[in-house]
C-alpha cells in the first residue's frame, strides 16, 4: 500500500510528499486549527481586549463568579480573569517557543559539530552530554534556577539548557547517518566546503526527526513552565501566565474552581494540539513508523 | 558471575559521570548571587562574624580549590549541611527518600499493570473503540498538567466527598491520589509505548508463522508476541520511573508529602545551595542505578542481548 | 471475550468504590473513630520552627516561638491580649530609677529531666542570652544579673528602658537550666532542648512535622491535650483543604479570606488578633531613587488607598495605621498626630510638582506573602494618579539582600516587634555607625528623629509620648514612609478544640487547649 502511494504521488518533492502526508492525518490537522485559533485569540487580544483591563484591580468586586461582564468571573483581586488568562497565554506559548527555538539552536550546534567533526571532539561533547542527561530535566531546570533566581528569562534559559542534551544527540545521530551518504561524498568530490555541504545537503534531510522531536518537546515545556509557575518557581507576578495564574487563586480554588478550571484547560488544549502536531508529522517525515 | 561483573562495571562507570555532574553544578552554583555568610547569619550580623563564616566555610578561597574541597567531603559521605537550618544533607535526603519511592513505585506500578494490557489490546485490536479510546486517553493524560489535576481532584475527592486525606502520608489511603496522578504520565507512556511495540512485533514473520501454523491469534499474542514486545516497555519503565522522581517535586507539594520532591523545592526557593547541590547528585546515582536494573532485567527478557560483549 | 472483560473490570471499579467509601477519613470534634475522647491535636504551619533553643549562636525566629513558648517557661509571660502575667516570677517590682528588676522566683518548679529551678538558671539565660545574637534586641540596655539567694534575683539595666518585660517574656527570655547545660553545651541542648514549659519535646524532622508532649509534672497543672504535633505545610491552600477534611485540627495563620469562608460551618471555627506588626510601604531617599523629591514621596502618600487595600488583603478586617505603630504599643502617641488622609487630587498636584517624568517604581516585597497582593494594589493605586509602578516579588533571600543594599525605590515590610514597644518604630532611622538595616538606608532627617526616640526610651509613662508624637510628626511630614495595616493573626481550627486563641506574636499557648 505503501508503495502504490508513493508511485502515485511520484512527481511530488519530499516536502510536498510531507506536507500532504500530513494534512491526510485528521488528528494533526485538528491540532493545527486548535492552536492557531488560540494563537490568534492570544495575538488579537489588545483588539477586543485591552491590557487595562487585564491589569484594572476592583477589590470590592472581587471573586465574582461568571457573569456577562466577566465571562469568567474575577480573581481575588477583582481582575477579569478571561483578560488575565488570554494575555497569560502569550508568556506560556511563546515563552515555550523561545525555549525550544533556544534548546534546537544549541542542540544543533553541539550536535552538529559532534556528528561533522567526529573524533575526540565528538567523545568530550558527547561524555558531557551524557553526564547531562544523568539529571531528570525538570531538576536540572530546577538547578539552575537556584543559581540564577526567578524569572521569565531565567526559567526560559534554565528549560532550555535542560532540553540540550537531548536535542544534540538527536542532531548527532541524524548526522552521522548522513555523513556517509553517498551524495555527501558526492559534493565533498565537487569542492564544497563542509558549511556548505551542512546548509544544503545536511540540514534539509536531517532536519525530520529534530523538527518532530522539537514539536513533541513544545509540548512537554509549556507543562514545566505552567509547572514552574505554580510551584513559585517562574514568571514574576502580577504577570499573568497559566501556572501562575492558577497558583494564585490555589487558595480560592475551594470556592471558587471556576478560577482554575479555565487556565487548566488552556494549558490542556495547546499541549494536546501541539502533540498531535508532533505525532502527525512524525508519522509524515517517516511513514514506515505509523501504525 | 558475570552478571556481578557486569553491574559493577557499570556502577564504576558512574563515578566519572557524577564527577562531571557535581563539576557542573558546582560552578553553575557558585554564579548564584549573594553571600552564603550572610545568608546563613542573617541580617544582623557584624562585618567580624561575617568575615569568620567566610574562612571558616572556605569562601575565601578560588572556586576551584573550593570544589576539590567539596569532593573530598563528598567522598567521605559529608555533603555538607543546610544553610536554612543546619541539618546534614545526606541524612535529610535518605530520611525522605522512602516516601518519595513508596509513590514513585505505587505510581510506576499501576501505570504498568493498566497500561501494558490496555496498549496489547489496543494493537491486537487496532481500529478498535477500544484503540482509538485508549489512544485519546493516552494524550489527554500526556497533556493534562499534573498539579491542576492534583488540585482539582483533593477538592473533589477529599474536601466534597471525603473519600481520601487531602495531605501527608500514612496509611494507603494517603497513596491513592498521589499515585494516580503521579502515574498518569507512565501510563500514557505505556500505552503507547506497547502499542508501537507490539504493532511491530505482530507484523513479523515468526507470529505469521505461528498463525499459520495453526495456533489462534490469542495464542499467537500471549506465547510469541507479548514477550518480545516487552523490550522497549521496559526501556520505557526505567525512564517513566526517573520522570516520577521529577514529577515528585509537583505531587508532594500538592499533597504534602515529606518527601525529596518537597524538600528540594523548598531548598531551591531559600536558595540552599547545599541541599539543592546533594539532592540532584544523589538523584542522578538513583537514575544510574535505574537504569542499571533496566538494562539487566532487558538482557534477562532479551537473550539476544549480550552484557558480556 | 469482550463482554465478559467490561463486567470484570466494572466489578473491579465497583469493589475500588466501595473501599473507598468505606474509608471516609476525618474524625469530627473531640472523639476518635472509637468514640474514645482524643487527647492529640495536630497542628498545620507553613513557617517552619528551627531552632528548640534560644541560647545558641544560632539564636532564633519568630517562627521558632511557636515550640519556645510551650517548651520553656518566662518570667513573665505575654498573654495573647498583649497583656503581661506572671509567670516563672511569682512577682516582681522596678526601682524608682527604673534601673533595677527584682523577680521573687517560684518554688518547687522542675525541668523537664527532673532538675530544680533556681535562681542560677535565671542568671544563666540572661547572662548568656545578652550577649548572643539576639541579645541586643530583646534583652535592651541589659547591664547584669545578680543573685540575691535561691529565689531571687536582681536584674540591673544600663539606662531605663520602659518595655524591659516584654523582652522577659520574648522568645529569648525562656529559662534554660544551667546544670543541663554544664553538662551537654549548646550543641546537646539544641538536640534534647530541655525547658520547665507545659509540652516536653519530642521530636523534630525537618520539613515534616515536631512532635511535643504534655509535662505531666507542669507546675500550673497537668496540660489537657497530650500530644501536639506541628505539621509543617509549606502550601497555604492545602493547610486549609486538609482542615475541612480533617487532617489538621489547627491552621495558624491562614489567610482571612480563607477564614471568613468557614463563617456558618459548624465544624470549623476560626479567631484572629491584631499583631505586633505593621506593614508599611518605605520609600528610598537615598541614591538617585525617585523618592529622594518630597513632592513625590507626598504624592505617593496622599495616592494610597489604605482602605482598599485592608479590603484586597484582610477583608477589612484589619485596623488601618496612621503612624508607623501599633496602638497596643506601649508608648503609643493618641494625641496631636498629623495624619493624611487618602486624596489623588493632591497627590496629582504634588507630582505634577515634583521631578518625576516617568520612570518605572519599583517596589519591593516577599513573594507569596499577603503584602505581595498589597503590592499589586499599591501599583494600580500610583497608576491611577500617573506613577508608573511595578512590583518586584522575590524570595526571601534576595529580598534580604536588596533591603539590606537599599537598591529598590520603596519596599513593604512587615516590621514586627516582640518587645510590643514605641521603639520598635526606630529601626530605621537607628544613627548607630554599622547599623545593619540603616548601613545603606540612612533618612535625611534620622539625625533629628533617633534622639528623640533615644529620649522616648530613657524616660518613663505618661512622658515618653511627646517624644513619639513629635517623632512620628516628623516622619509623617516627610512622607519617609506610609504605613498601611496593622498585621493581623489568624487561627482556624476544629470547633470541638476550646481554648484556642490567636496570639499577637503568632504563638499559642497549647496549654490552654482542651477537646470539648
Amino acid at each position: 500500500m505503501e508503495n502504490q502511494k508513493t508511485q502515485c504521488f511520484a512527481e511530488r518533492s519530499t516536502w510536498q510528499l510531507i506536507a500532504f502526508r500530513f494534512s491526510k492525518n485528521r488528528l494533526a490537522m485538528v491540532g493545527v486549527i486548535v492552536l492557531g485559533l488560540m494563537i490568534m485569540a492570544i495575538l488579537l487580544a489588545p483588539l477586543y481586549m485591552p491590557y487595562d483591563e487585564m491589569i484594572r484591580q476592583d477589590v470590592f468586586n472581587k471573586l465574582h463568579p461568571p457573569s456577562a461582564q466577566h465571562p469568567l468571573g474575577t480573581d481575588e483581586l477583582g481582575r477579569d480573569l478571561l483578560a488575565r488568562v488570554l494575555y497569560g497565554g502569550r508568556i506560556s506559548l511563546f515563552g515555550g517557543m523561545a525555549t525550544i527555538t533556544i534548546a534546537f539552536v544549541a542542540g544543533c550546534i553541539i550536535g552538529g559539530t559532534a556528528g561533522f567533526v567526529g573524533g575526540k571532539v565528538d567523545t568530550v561533547l558527547m561524555r558531557i552530554i551524557d553526564m547531562l542527561m544523568a539529571i531528570p530535566p525538570v531538576l536540572m531546570a530546577m538547578a539552575i534556577l537556584t543559581a540564577l533566581g526567578n524569572g521569565l528569562v531565567n526559567l526560559i534559559i534554565s528549560l532550555a539548557i535542560s532540553q540540550i542534551p537531548r536535542f544534540a544527540r538527536v542532531v548527532r545521530s541524524s548526522v552521522l547517518t548522513l555523513r556517509g551518504m553517498e551524495y555527501v561524498d558526492a559534493a565533498r568530490c565537487y569542492g564544497c566546503n563542509s558549511l556548505k555541504i551542512i546548509i544544503r545537503h545536511i540540514l534539509p534531510n536531517g532536519i525530520g526527526p529534530i523538527v518532530v522531536a522539537a514539536t513533541l518537546t513544545l509540548g512537554q515545556i509549556i507543562l514545566s513552565i505552567s509547572s514552574m509557575g505554580f510551584l513559585g518557581l517562574g514568571v514574576a507576578p502580577p504577570t499573568p501566565e497559566w501556572g501562575t495564574i492558577i497558583s494564585e487563586n490555589k487558595l480560592n480554588l475551594r470556592y471558587c474552581p471556576y478560577l482554575g478550571i479555565a487556565p487548566g484547560i488552556c494549558i490542556c488544549l495547546v499541549v494536546m494540539a501541539v502533540n498531535f502536531i508532533g505525532d502527525g508529522l512524525r508519522d509524515a517525515f517517516d511513514p514506515k513508523t505509523k501504525n | 558471575m558475570y552478571l556481578i561483573k557486569y553491574s559493577l562495571k557499570r556502577l564504576l562507570m558512574l563515578i566519572p559521570v557524577i564527577l562531571g555532574i557535581t563539576l557542573i553544578l558546582y560552578f553553575v552554583m557558585s554564579l548564584a548571587p549573594g553571600n552564603p555568610a550572610v545568608q546563613i547569619l542573617g541580617a544582623n550580623a557584624s562585618d567580624e562574624q561575617i568575615a569568620a563564616l567566610e574562612i571558616e566555610m572556605g569562601l575565601d578561597q578560588p572556586i576551584i580549590v573550593q570544589y576539590i574541597h567539596y569532593i573530598m567531603r563528598a567522598v567521605r559521605l559529608d555533603f555538607g549541611t543546610s544553610w536554612i537550618n543546619g541539618s546534614d544533607v545526606l541524612a535529610t535526603f535518605l530520611a525522605k527518600l522512602p516516601n518519595t519511592l513508596m509513590v514513585a513505585l505505587v505510581a510506576t506500578l499501576w501505570a504498568i499493570g493498566l497500561g501494558i494490557p490496555m496498549g496489547i489490546y489496543s494493537a491486537v485490536r487496532q481500529y478498535s473503540l477500544l484503540d482509538y479510546g485508549s489512544m485519546v486517553v493516552a494524550m489527554l493524560l500526556f497533556s493534562l498538567p499534573a498539579f491542576w489535576l492534583g488540585i482539582l481532584s483533593q477538592i473533589l475527592f477529599c474536601v466534597v466527598l471525603r473519600w481520601l486525606p487531602a495531605t501527608g502520608i500514612g496509611g494507603w489511603q494517603h497513596l491513592v491520589l498521589p499515585a494516580l496522578i503521579l502515574g498518569a504520565n507512565t501510563l500514557a507512556a505505556m500505552i503507547r509505548m506497547s502499542r508501537t511495540s507490539m504493532l511491530d512485533v505482530l507484523k513479523q514473520d515468526y507470529i505469521r508463522t505461528a498463525r499459520a501454523k495453526g495456533a489462534s491469534k490469542s495464542r499467537a499474542v500471549l506465547k510469541h508476541a507479548v514477550g518480545n514486545s516487552l523490550i522497549p516497555v521496559i526501556t520505557q519503565i526505567g525512564i517513566s520511573f526517573a520522570g516520577c522522581i521529577g514529577g515528585a517535586v509537583v505531587t508532594e507539594t500538592v499533597f504534602t508529602i515529606p518527601g525529596i520532591g518537597a524538600m528540594l523545592i523548598n531548598a531551591v526557593k531559600a536558595r540552599d545551595i547545599p541541599v539543592v547541590m546533594g539532592s540532584v547528585i544523589f538523584i542522578a546515582i538513583i537514575v544510574g542505578v535505574i537504569n542499571l536494573i533496566v538494562d539487566l532485567i532487558c538482557a534477562k527478557v532479551d537473550p539476544r542481548i549480550d552484557l558480556a560483549a | 471475550m469482550q463482554g465478559r472483560e467490561i463486567k470484570q473490570i466494572l466489578a473491579l471499579l465497583l469493589v475500588a468504590v466501595l473501599m473507598l467509601s468505606g474509608c471516609s477519613s476525618g474524625s469530627r470534634h473531640g472523639t476518635d473513630e472509637n468514640g474514645n475522647v482524643r487527647s492529640a491535636v495536630i497542628l498545620a504551619t507553613s513557617g517552619e520552627p528551627y531552632h528548640f533553643y534560644a541560647l545558641s549562636e544560632q539564636g532564633c525566629a519568630g517562627d521558632d516561638n511557636l515550640v519556645l513558648s510551650n517548651v520553656y517557661d518566662c518570667l513573665t509571660f505575654l498573654e495573647a491580649d498583649g497583656s503581661i502575667s506572671p509567670g516563672l516570677a511569682e512577682s516582681w517590682s522596678v526601682s524608682e530609677d527604673g534601673l533595677c528588676y527584682t523577680f521573687n522566683l517560684r518554688k518547687g518548679v522542675k525541668f523537664h529531666n527532673g532538675y530544680d529551678f533556681s535562681a542560677r538558671d535565671v542568671k544563666f539565660t540572661f547572662d548568656k542570652g545578652a550577649t548572643g545574637p539576639l541579645g541586643s534586641a530583646l534583652f535592651v540596655n541589659f547591664k547584669s544579673c545578680e543573685i540575691v539567694d535561691d529565689y531571687t534575683v536582681n536584674i540591673y539595666l544600663k539606662a531605663p528602658y520602659a518595655g524591659f518585660l516584654y523582652g522577659v517574656a520574648s522568645r529569648l527570655g525562656g529559662i534554660c537550666s544551667k546544670a543541663y547545660y554544664d553538662e551537654v553545651g549548646d550543641a546537646g541542648y539544641l538536640k534534647a532542648p530541655v525547658g520547665t514549659g507545659p509540652y516536653k519535646f519530642v521530636e523534630a524532622r525537618s520539613g515534616e512535622k515536631i512532635v511535643l508532649k504534655a509535662n505531666a509534672d507542669y507546675w500550673r497543672g497537668k496540660p489537657s491535650i497530650q500530644e501536639v504535633t506541628i505539621q509543617i505545610v509549606p502550601d497555604v491552600s492545602t493547610q486549609l483543604i486538609g482542615l475541612e477534611c480533617g487532617d489538621y485540627d489547627v491552621v495558624r495563620n491562614p489567610s482571612i479570606d480563607s477564614c471568613v469562608r468557614l463563617n456558618g460551618n459548624s465544624e470549623l471555627a476560626w479567631n484572629y488578633t491584631d499583631s505586633t506588626g505593621r506593614i508599611t510601604l518605605y520609600l528610598a531617599t537615598w541614591g538617585a531613587h525617585i523618592g529622594s523629591d518630597k513632592n513625590f514621596r507626598k504624592a505617593v502618600q496622599y495616592g494610597i488607598n489604605k482602605d482598599e487595600i485592608n479590603v484586597g488583603t484582610n477583608s477589612g478586617y484589619a485596623t488601618i495605621l496612621d503612624i508607623d505603630m501599633c496602638p497596643m504599643y506601649e508608648g503609643y502617641p493618641t494625641e496631636g498626630i498629623e495624619t493624611v488622609a487618602f486624596n489623588p487630587k493632591r497627590a496629582r498636584e504634588y507630582l505634577a510638582a515634583s521631578s518625576y517624568n516617568g520612570q518605572v517604581f519599583k517596589i519591593l516585597c516577599q513573594s507569596g506573602t499577603t503584602f505581595e497582593i498589597a503590592a499589586k494594589i499599591l501599583q494600580s493605586q500610583l497608576m491611577d494618579i500617573g506613577i508608573t509602578a511595578e512590583v518586584i516579588a522575590v524570595d526571601n533571600t534576595t529580598y534580604t539582600e536588596m533591603e539590606l543594599s537599599g537598591n529598590f525605590d520603596a519596599v513593604i515590610r512587615e516590621q514586627l516587634s516582640s518587645m510590643v514597644d514605641a521603639d520598635g518604630a526606630s529601626t530605621y532611622f537607628n544613627t548607630t555607625p554599622g547599623f545593619a538595616y540603616t548601613r545603606n538606608c540612612m533618612y535625611p532627617l534620622a539625625n533629628e528623629i533617633y534622639p528623640l526616640f533615644e529620649r522616648g526610651r530613657e524616660v518613663q509613662g505618661e512622658e515618653r509620648t511627646p517624644y513619639y508624637t513629635k517623632a512620628c510628626n516628623i516622619i509623617t511630614e516627610e512622607a519617609y514612609l506610609v504605613p498601611l495595616y496593622n498585621g493581623i493573626i489568624t487561627v482556624a481550627y476544629n470547633a470541638g478544640l476550646q481554648g484556642v486563641q490567636a496570639h499577637c506574636l503568632g504563638t499559642y499557648n497549647f496549654f490552654y487547649w482542651s477537646w470539648k
